[in-house]
């Protein structure tokens, strides 16, 4: 086989963030604001406290995004905040919002950015062989 | 109950990739527990940037639980397999499970 390089990058969270149907566009334009570069957003069905409020549940959407957003470590505090803030999350039935961490991410960076990073930063980004 | 550690492979590719890569690893490293859904990507760096959120295009979600041993050698191969390393060629990140159960595919007879 012959012998590929692959550079990740470590130091690396994502940010999963449940919300009502329609709620993600506002809340990716909130995280986007504080140095987030991108984000995915899936669709899902949600239950739960939907029961316990309004009437017949009919107050909360069971329709819900899921919105996955990769922040460097030293911008989850930030960019978690402002998406909670855009989000209502602190309204109950809003949605939810959770961080893991993550051992590391591959994706396409350019070479130059590769070496701009590797010289001072030694340790947010690493070559593996494969 | 085989609760040996486990790792959760996740790939977010460009539309039309994420079934092939699931055939390879069915077929090379015996993954079952290999998922694909459907996904919308909202980038900053993009020519619509002015409509105000950047401009979305369909992405799928490859989520694969593999054996911790073998995590590093599929996540390169799916690297290499998806070729990630372009540009628009999608993201992949790996991260360590708590606790998983190990799906395996009973001994079944052929099918005449």
């Amino acid at each position: 086989m012959s012998k590929h390089e692959i550079t990740v990058l470590n130091d690396v969270a994502l940010i999963t963030c449940v919300v009502q149907r329609g709620s993600a566009d506002d809340i990716i334009k909130a995280a986007q604001e504080v140095g987030a570069q991108g984000a995915t957003i899936y669709y899902a069905r949600g239950g739960g406290v939907r029961e316990r409020l309004g009437v017949l549940g009919l107050a909360i959407e069971v329709e819900k995004e899921v919105i996955s957003i990769i922040v460097a470590t030293n911008q989850i505090d930030r960019v978690f905040e402002k998406m909670f803030i855009a989000g209502k999350l602190e309204t109950p039935g809003m949605g939810i919002m959770y961080v893991t961490h993550l051992d590391k991410v591959a994706t396409y960076i350019p070479q130059e950015i590769v070496d701009k990073l590797a010289k001072p930063i030694i340790g947010n980004v690493t070559r593996n062989d494969g | 109950m085989d609760l040996a550690p486990q790792k959760l492979i996740t790939c977010i590719f460009p539309k039309g990739i994420a079934l092939d890569v699931a055939r390879k690893l069915k077929t090379n490293y015996d993954l079952m527990s290999v998922d694909i859904k459907s996904a919308r990507g909202i980038g900053k760096i993009t020519p619509l940037a002015y409509r105000g959120i950047g401009s979305q295009s369909e992405k799928e979600i490859l989520t694969a639980v593999v054996p911790a041993e073998l995590s590093d050698e599929i996540f390169d191969y799916i690297y290499h397999e998806a070729n990630v390393n372009r540009p628009h060629g999608g993201l992949m990140y790996i991260y360590p499970l708590l606790s998983a159960t190990r799906y395996i595919v009973p001994e079944l007879p052929e099918e005449v």
